[in-house]
């Protein structure tokens, strides 16, 4: 029985990054340079290569009956998932409010956050833990190497 | 003989030895923390060297690596859980030990072989790297190409368990070093408009997401409930007739790892287990190994201390790294301007031959840092999972930001962490991404310079014996690792069918 498994999605995913490259690459053929092959060279090059070893993992994965590398869950949705769609949810939203707000505020918001989607219950843990993350991370970086970390709503008290 | 006099010098200093002591407590504490290894530690720290002196920052890094070695081995050998893949053999014989009520003998043997295993790679080291820096002078972009083509097809054969996979992760790294400004030409590649990548990607950044960021993601998808460590656990240091028992094993694990190291891709996690086989091999009693014995103690960490020093042979002579660690180390004297290689010992002989000193004194500081702070490892180690994987991500997301001061930095790492994620779960060596990253622009500007001299002919690659040789070399990786992979799955696919 031959099906597909995340080495297929895997091997087209690829290989179409490969095409999209060596497409996209196309407008840069005509450029002058300084070699006789130009920069479309080598990201054509190393697009073919991706493409042709793309084809051989569909095929791989094809032919073999189970993944080699990855084994589905068939136990429905496990925690973990839960778990790794809020951090990479809150890494995204400390990335757009690092600025607004400001590094101390909004790294211990982050860390706060960060701890109880990892499991810490406790909330003076949580707390006692994020403060002193923020104050050592916030002391080493902006007083011992100098570093401008961004202000946010506190530039007032800063300034 | 002179060079070695500065390289005595330059180690010597108030903050070059503090750097390297710095480094091998922290590389030490890193081991300890299962999850973290050298690398991991490393690339942590390589926003701090920004600022540093080249050979300050690369001593530190020597500290690291060293470090890293021997503070694998402490939950290994107390929880049975390696800190390091690189003390994966540790856990054999040191955890029955630890069971038996050996903890002190254990740990203390690790350290001591560990010591000898990096002395006998360093002094290996001195005599093979010079003379093979010198062999490389004669290279030019042909050979260069050969050669760094070659250390690619060798890791992504080595570090994965599917060589189409290595080599889609390989050829994907040396396409990300493509974005930003061609070479050879006003082109802006893979911009995409942004005026942040017509620079190019930043190589830290893209290392501290794909090795700390994918592999706190990776734990929290992976996640188990490790055991504490035995706070009461001191280091009770064998006897010298106990010591001395173990030297046959630490010497044949020492050389052997000190092999293992030098062929790129292969690395201290699989060194510390053909050590150990090395060792039982010899061994006259090979039937005690396995049951909790110092011989199968010492010879791993014997290993994987030796690997160091092997290591370090075609980073510094050839300019290529063999591994995760030695990858960040060249992405260090990147950042400082330097081109490790054969011109590196004729413009900047200070630097290797400090590195070698370096790695002298970070054996010495390995043996002292091991012995006083195993009581303090212990602790570190002991911080609940969640508080040090949010404080790792807080400080490599801070550690990207000093960079340029810019926010873009920091979403670079945490999409080079999803990243490594998916290529960890999914089979995809992230080892070979990064060392294309950073091999990249290495491999175009010595393929695009060879055309050159040969009007755009290929035939200059088999013109050239040396180049031919490492193409060579790479093509048969290729092909007999397709064989390997190929040969047993069709076998299944019939008797399936």
């Amino acid at each position: 029985m031959k099906r597909i498994n995340a080495d297929t999605i895997l091997g087209v995913l690829f290989g179409g990054l490969g095409v999209f490259i060596w497409v996209w690459s196309a407008r840069w053929i005509d450029i002058e340079s300084y070699d006789p092959i130009g920069p479309a060279y080598f990201p054509r090059f190393m697009a073919a290569i991706i493409v042709g070893m793309s084809a051989v993992l569909v095929l791989q994965s094809l032919l073999t009956v189970k993944s080699p590398a990855h084994k589905p869950d068939t136990k429905g949705v496990q925690p973990w998932v839960y778990q790794l769609g809020s951090v990479l949810l809150a890494c995204s939203a400390y990335l757009i409010l690092m600025n607004p707000l400001g590094y101390i505020i909004s790294t211990f918001a982050f860390l706060g956050v960060l701890i109880i989607i990892l499991g810490v219950r406790n909330w003076k843990t949580v707390a006692k833990s994020s403060l002193f993350l923020t104050a050592f991370l916030y002391l080493l970086f902006a007083y011992v190497l100098g570093v401008l970390l961004p202000d946010g709503i506190l530039a007032v008290i800063f300034s | 003989m002179e060079n070695l006099l500065t390289g005595l010098e330059n180690v010597f200093t108030l903050n070059n030895m503090l750097a390297i002591w710095l480094g091998t407590l922290a590389g030490t504490i890193g081991g300890a923390i299962p999850g973290i290894n050298a690398s991991m530690t490393m690339a942590l720290l390589l926003p701090f060297t920004w600022g540093m002196n080249p050979i300050t920052a690369l001593l530190m890094f020597v500290g690291v690596y060293c470090g890293g070695q021997y503070g694998g081995s402490i939950p290994a050998i107390l929880i049975g859980t390696p800190g390091t893949t690189s003390s994966a053999a540790t856990v054999v014989d040191g955890f029955l030990m630890h069971q038996k009520g050996q903890t002190g003998k254990a740990v203390g043997i690790s350290l001591l072989s560990g010591g000898v295993g990096g002395f006998i790679s360093t002094i290996l080291l001195i005599f093979i790297a010079v003379p093979l820096a010198s062999i490389a002078l004669a290279f030019g972009p042909p050979e260069y190409f050969g050669l760094a083509i070659m250390g690619l097809t060798m890791i992504a054969s080595l570090s994965g368990k599917n060589i189409v996979k290595g080599l889609i992760a390989g050829a994907f790294g040396l396409l990300l070093s493509t974005v930003g400004l061609d070479p050879f030409s006003p082109a802006i590649r893979f911009s995409f408009g942004s005026l942040n990548l017509v620079n190019g990607l930043e190589v830290i950044p893209v290392m501290m997401g794909m090795f700390a960021v994918g592999q706190v993601l990776y734990q929290i998808r992976s996640h188990e409930d490790l055991p504490g460590l035995d706070e009461k656990a001191m280091t009770q240091f064998p006897t010298w007739q106990e010591f001395w028992r173990c030297g046959p094993a630490m010497v044949i694990a020492s050389v052997v790892g000190m092999i293992v190291g030098i062929m790129p891709g292969s690395g201290a996690s699989i060194g510390c287990w053909i050590g150990y086989n090395e060792a039982r091999r010899w061994s006259k009693q090979p039937e005690l190994y396995g049951t909790g014995i110092m011989e199968g103690v010492a010879a791993p960490e014997a290993a994987n201390n030796a690997v160091t020093g092997g290591a370090l042979v075609p980073l510094l002579a050839l300019g290529i790294p063999g591994s995760n660690s030695t990858a960040i180390m060249l992405a260090a004297l990147m950042i400082h301007g330097l081109v490790p290689g054969p011109l590196l010992f004729l413009e900047h002989p200070d630097i290797p031959y400090s590195i070698f000193v370096g790695l002298f004194v970070a054996n010495i500081a390995m043996l002292v840092v091991g012995y006083v702070f195993l009581k303090a490892a212990i602790k570190i180690v002991n911080i609940p999972e969640p508080i040090l994987n949010a404080g790792i991500i807080a400080l490599v997301f801070v550690g990207a930001f000093t960079i340029n001061n810019n926010l873009f930095d920091v979403a670079v790492v945490f999409a080079f962490g999803i990243l490594g994620y998916v290529m960890k779960v999914y089979g995809f060596p992230v080892t070979a991404t990064v060392l294309g990253f950073v091999l990249g622009f290495l491999v175009e500007t010595s393929l695009r310079r060879s055309l050159t001299l040969s009007d755009g002919s290929w035939m200059i690659f088999l013109e050239r014996p040396i180049a031919a040789v490492l193409l060579a070399v790479a093509i048969i990786t290729i092909v007999f690792s397709l064989y390997r992979e190929f040969r047993p799955k069709s076998k299944d696919a019939s008797s399936a069918a």
